[in-house]
């Protein structure tokens, strides 16, 4: 289901600069909740022209209250449809070889970045807030070797299983190496 | 004559209003594109086998706002 937070070896998905011989093992996005907000904001908003059409003056005509209409409803459905491609393209992927966070904002930013699982030093989980802990949904931090680089899982479903799952992995490949 | 000039005033405003309505129509065909070409570059670089719906969804989606945009100009 693309709704969930945490996929275990999933099936069809690749990734840009995949080795050949990787394996993805999880991915990992933002919790499905976190789209709560704009979700019912949006809910809201399809009932607006329903309350403001009353108020429109006589002199605009039938044709453009239609045209108008149907414009609110694409910006809707619009800003919606690029809402849900930042969450459902906003992933962590953890092969058996490295750690991946992709990222998108808006439109006209993209970063990806990478670190191989031996370089992983500490991983720590965090849930705060009513939110987090009614839903359990929290932020997992990866620190790695060498420069201060720290990949941020925020967000997820989980959080202290996701840390788990991460520093198993991680200890097994630096016990076979 | 107030009637007639009042009458006019509201009739101007209409149409600035329409024109308003079609620039911005026009702009949001610009942002309808540019989604296509982002789902084109998100699912290069996190291939899902959702692929294909996104891209119908974002190209339906591109087809609307043109179609919205042409039935606005006839309809104003």
């Amino acid at each position: 289901m693309f709704t969930k937070s945490l996929l275990e070896n999933p099936k069809n998905i690749t990734y840009e600069g995949e080795d050949s011989d990787e394996q993805i093992l999880y991915v990992l996005r933002q919790s499905f909740l976190v789209n709560i907000p704009w979700v019912l904001l949006m809910g809201v908003l399809v009932f607006v022209p329903f309350f403001l059409f009353p108020f429109i003056p006589s002199f605009i005509s039938d044709g453009f209250r239609l045209g108008s209409l149907l414009f609110w409803y694409l910006i809707i459905f619009g800003y919606s449809f690029q809402k849900f491609l930042n969450w459902f393209f906003n992933v962590y992927i953890i092969s058996n070889k490295k750690i991946v966070d992709v990222d998108f904002h808006g439109i006209m930013y993209k970063n990806i970045s990478e670190a191989p699982l031996k370089s992983v030093e500490d991983v720590t989980s965090t849930v705060k807030g009513a939110f987090g802990i009614i839903f359990n949904i929290g932020d997992v931090y990866v620190q790695t070797a060498g420069e201060s680089r720290e990949f941020e899982f925020t967000h997820v479903d989980t959080p202290s299983r996701v840390r788990d799952l991460i520093s198993d992995l991680v200890a097994r490949k630096k016990h076979n190496e | 004559m107030n009637n007639l000039i009042f009458t006019d005033l509201l009739r101007s405003y209409g149409n600035v209003l329409a024109i308003l309505i079609l620039v911005l129509e026009f702009l949001y065909i610009i942002f309808a594109f540019l989604i296509t070409r982002q789902v084109k570059l998100l699912n290069h670089s996190f291939n899902t086998p959702y692929e294909k719906t996104f891209k119908s969804i974002a190209w339906i989606h591109l087809l609307a706002s043109i179609g919205v945009f042409a039935l606005s100009i006839l309809l104003f």
